[in-house]
């Protein structure tokens, strides 16, 4: 088996100790950083993504995928920079105001940085004006907001207002997501895009990024 | 019949005059009275004055004392931030992790945690009510508490998926034992909650949901202990005339067959199964209680919307010959239109077969 692969596969099971022992060596044998991130963790987390989707692997399993592939990309980070790759996009992430959960947030920052965006993730309990703030400063692509509960969920339309009431409503694509939302309330709040799932999400990230820098 | 009939009726599988309208609605009572959730919950009388208030409005034959989910957690030492008026949340388990839970202590309901605010507000609402209105008690499920105490819910389900990958037996008999310790906890709560008049001991277990966690870990992890709460509660419920319930959120279609051998009386089913889905599923061993969507048709539609679904949902199930109560999927959101719920009740009492 190559290294690469076998990145990937220990990736897959969340072994998260033998994927950074496989990545330095990987990076010690002169292999391309990009092709490290591109054909070892990405790949594997791709693979995850999909079983995700197809209700092979849950929650569980993706949140220990994830970790593994957070050890390898620490080892990685400083080789990339060194190599100039750029993340194919930005994204400011949160939940919601009032909100405090933060399970499905995480697993979307994990898909999204596994499809090699850059997440911003401003944590849980976010307030409409951060994240314009944050989306301003770093110049992003897209809002994401989450929310768990039909209590908090409300609150996304509070986001939507804060970013058009600032004049800035056709920078930013906003998407929304969480268990309580679906498409309908997605479209009765004006955001752009819904995703029933993280690993949906992160597709759905990457592709409004090519659309959005393609022109 | 009275509501408390109509509702222990269906709930036994049993013919009721009219169907049961049960909507899941603790917080929306808070709301629609004016009480700041923060008060609802740590305040018995508070809580069962909004659930009269709610019940005044809605007319609907359960009133349930329920805001959220830690109120058992906090006995065993985890630690909550209470915002003024919306659910707390978890903010330290109470032990680190799996290698602490030998230092957990199951609660006492009558004092320890938010579980005494519970016990009375439920006795309050069944001295209000008496016969007439079906009160139903709160509990959560083995695995969502479970998942508080021991270094909090991310790390949980991390621990379970590390030890199955692993293959690590050491780390897989500590959650075990984890789970053990929380339906000891759980079982504690609803034998009180039944003392103090719910006609309901509920598991309320979203964490169990298929949104998270593989069927393979439900049986593991979660099947044993549901049906360890339901066996030894279902005895003392029936004696009272009170039943068991089971709600898991989510599309659960693929553990039903399973849930419906907890020994649970009724399966609360959420709007992404279709009740009449859920009967073939169950084959008929247990009652089904669900599942307009709190959403797209409680919140965000119309009566004539929340009528015309409630109307397709009990068409393609029977519900007069017993076994079905038309409810929400999940919790009704505070906000919701009153109207809404109205028609969920009216047209549950208009249907016939």
């Amino acid at each position: 088996m190559s290294l690469l692969t076998e990145i990937s596969e220990m990736l897959q099971r969340g072994k998260a100790a033998e994927v950074k022992n496989l990545v330095q060596n990987a990076i010690d044998e002169g292999t391309d950083p990009r092709v490290i991130l591109e054909e070892g963790l990405l790949h594997g987390m791709g693979v995850i993504g999909e079983k995700f989707k197809n209700n092979e692997v849950y929650v569980p399993e993706v949140l220990i995928a994830a970790r593994a592939m957070n050890a390898g990309s620490e080892i990685l980070k400083p080789h990339l920079a060194d190599a100039g790759v750029e993340a194919s996009g930005t994204v400011i992430l949160g939940t919601v105001k009032g909100d405090l959960h933060d399970i499905g947030k995480n697993l979307v920052r994990m898909m999204m940085e596994g499809k090699g965006l850059e997440v911003i993730d401003l944590g849980v309990d976010v307030p409409p004006e951060k994240f314009l703030e944050a989306a301003l400063e770093r110049n992003a692509d897209i809002i994401a907001c989450s929310a768990l509960l039909t209590t908090t969920m409300t609150e996304m339309k509070n986001v939507i207002e804060t970013v058009a009431g600032e004049g800035q409503r056709d920078r930013f694509r906003i998407m929304v997501g969480g268990a309580p939302v679906t498409e309908s309330f997605c479209k009765s709040v004006g955001a752009d895009l819904y995703a029933p799932d993280a690993s949906s999400a992160a597709d759905a990230a990457a592709a409004l990024c090519r659309e959005k820098r393609a022109g | 019949m009275t509501s408390r009939e109509r509702f222990l009726a269906a709930a036994k599988r049993e013919a009721p005059d009219v169907v049961p309208a049960a909507p899941y609605a603790g917080n929306f009572g808070a709301t629609v009275a004016g009480v700041p959730i923060s008060q609802y919950n740590t305040d018995a009388g508070r809580m069962a004055a909004a659930q009269i208030r709610s019940w005044e409005l809605v007319g609907h034959d359960v009133v349930v004392a329920q805001s959220d989910q830690y109120y058992i957690a906090e006995g065993y030492g985890c630690v909550i931030e209470q915002p003024f008026d919306a659910t707390p949340h978890l903010v330290a388990p109470a032990v680190p992790g799996l290698d602490d839970i030998e230092n957990l202590k199951v609660p006492d309901p009558y004092r320890d945690g938010r579980m005494p605010v519970y016990l009375d507000a439920v006795h309050a609402l069944r001295s209000h009510f008496g016969n007439e209105v079906a009160v139903r008690g709160p509990g959560t499920g083995p695995f969502s508490l479970a998942s508080y105490l021991a270094g909090g819910t991310q790390q949980f389900l991390m621990d379970i998926a590390q030890a199955e990958a692993d293959e690590d037996i050491a780390s897989q008999e500590k959650l075990l034992r984890l789970m053990g310790i929380a339906t000891e906890g759980l079982i504690a709560f609803l034998r009180a909650v039944l003392e103090a008049g719910s006609d309901v001991a509920q598991c309320g277990d979203s964490l169990a949901s298929l949104d998270m966690i593989s069927p393979a870990i439900y049986e593991k992890y979660v099947f044993p202990f549901e049906s360890r709460v339901f066996e030894s509660i279902a005895p003392i419920a029936h004696k009272k005339g009170a039943v068991t319930v089971l709600h898991i959120c989510g599309d659960t279609r693929r553990i039903l067959p399973l849930m419906a051998q907890t020994g649970a009386d009724v399966l609360e089913i959420d709007t992404a199964v279709p009740m009449y889905e859920a009967q073939e599923l169950t084959a008929g061993r247990t009652a089904l209680m669900g599942n307009l969507d709190p959403t797209s048709v409680l919140l965000q539609g119309t009566p004539e919307l929340v009528q015309r679904t409630a109307e397709e949902c009990l068409r393609s199930t029977k519900p007069l010959n017993g076994g079905v109560i038309l409810g929400s999927g999940c919790e009704v959101a505070p906000h919701t239109p009153v109207e809404n719920l109205k028609a969920l009740v009216e047209t549950a009492r208009t249907f016939r077969a």
